[in-house]
């Protein structure tokens, strides 16, 4: 689980460590997920259509509830 | 506030490998921010700004590195009549600029996005190769 609840900024640089994370856990048969996007962050996961990709949760709480 | 009958300008001109290339991303997003407008566009506009910059710096350094004055980076921020404008120059031997494919979404690359965000995110992108070097030209328009 990436916490991004204090995250203002991403980058290309910042997604492709992401997908590197969950293209790892899924190579591990283990679960990737994210929580947390800021409004303007998340915006740019919607632009690359990574939020398709990922597994996304509102905040900590919720993924952790889940 | 920002004057139309102004034309101001920022600029770095140095090494590529320095804290300061993140000043410069922080400088456009204020400049943005600082614009006349709606502010919710504003802080928008404040956050692509800083994100193209970003983008084109980290893309300046990956394919500038050709000779001597390979570790030389120039940036420029200005606002000409209608348009914020920045301008990214490296002294290396460049790339094909239109070369450059939209990322597929079903391939997962971690990389190729730089370049999708500042088209996508910009009104109007050049690449030029000059005798002093390459320029990465985007504007946005702000009126």
């Amino acid at each position: 689980m990436v916490d991004l609840g204090d995250v203002q900024f991403i980058d290309s640089s910042g997604l492709g460590a992401l997908l590197s994370g969950h293209k790892n856990a899924i190579q591990r048969s283990t679960g990737f997920a994210l929580a947390g996007l800021q409004p303007r962050v998340k915006a740019m996961f919607e632009l690359t259509r990574l939020q398709r990709v990922f597994e996304i949760y509102p905040g900590l709480r919720e993924a952790l509830d889940v | 506030m920002h004057d139309v009958r102004d034309h101001p300008e920022f600029g770095y001109h140095g090494s590529s490998q320095t804290r300061y290339l993140r000043l410069i991303g922080n400088i456009a997003e204020q400049l943005a921010r600082d614009l006349d407008g709606e502010k919710s566009d504003r802080e928008a506009l404040a956050y692509h700004l800083n994100l193209v910059v970003t983008e084109a710096v980290t893309n300046a350094i990956q394919y500038g590195c050709a000779n001597e004055r390979k570790d030389k980076i120039r940036i420029l921020l200005s606002i000409e009549n209608s348009d914020l404008c920045v301008r990214v120059y490296d002294y290396g031997q460049g790339f094909d600029f239109e070369a450059v494919p939209t990322p597929d979404i079903d391939e997962l690359s971690e990389r190729g996005r730089g370049i999708f965000f500042i088209r996508s995110l910009m009104d109007h992108v050049e690449y030029r190769k000059t005798e002093s070097g390459n320029v990465l030209e985007m504007k946005k328009r702000i009126t």
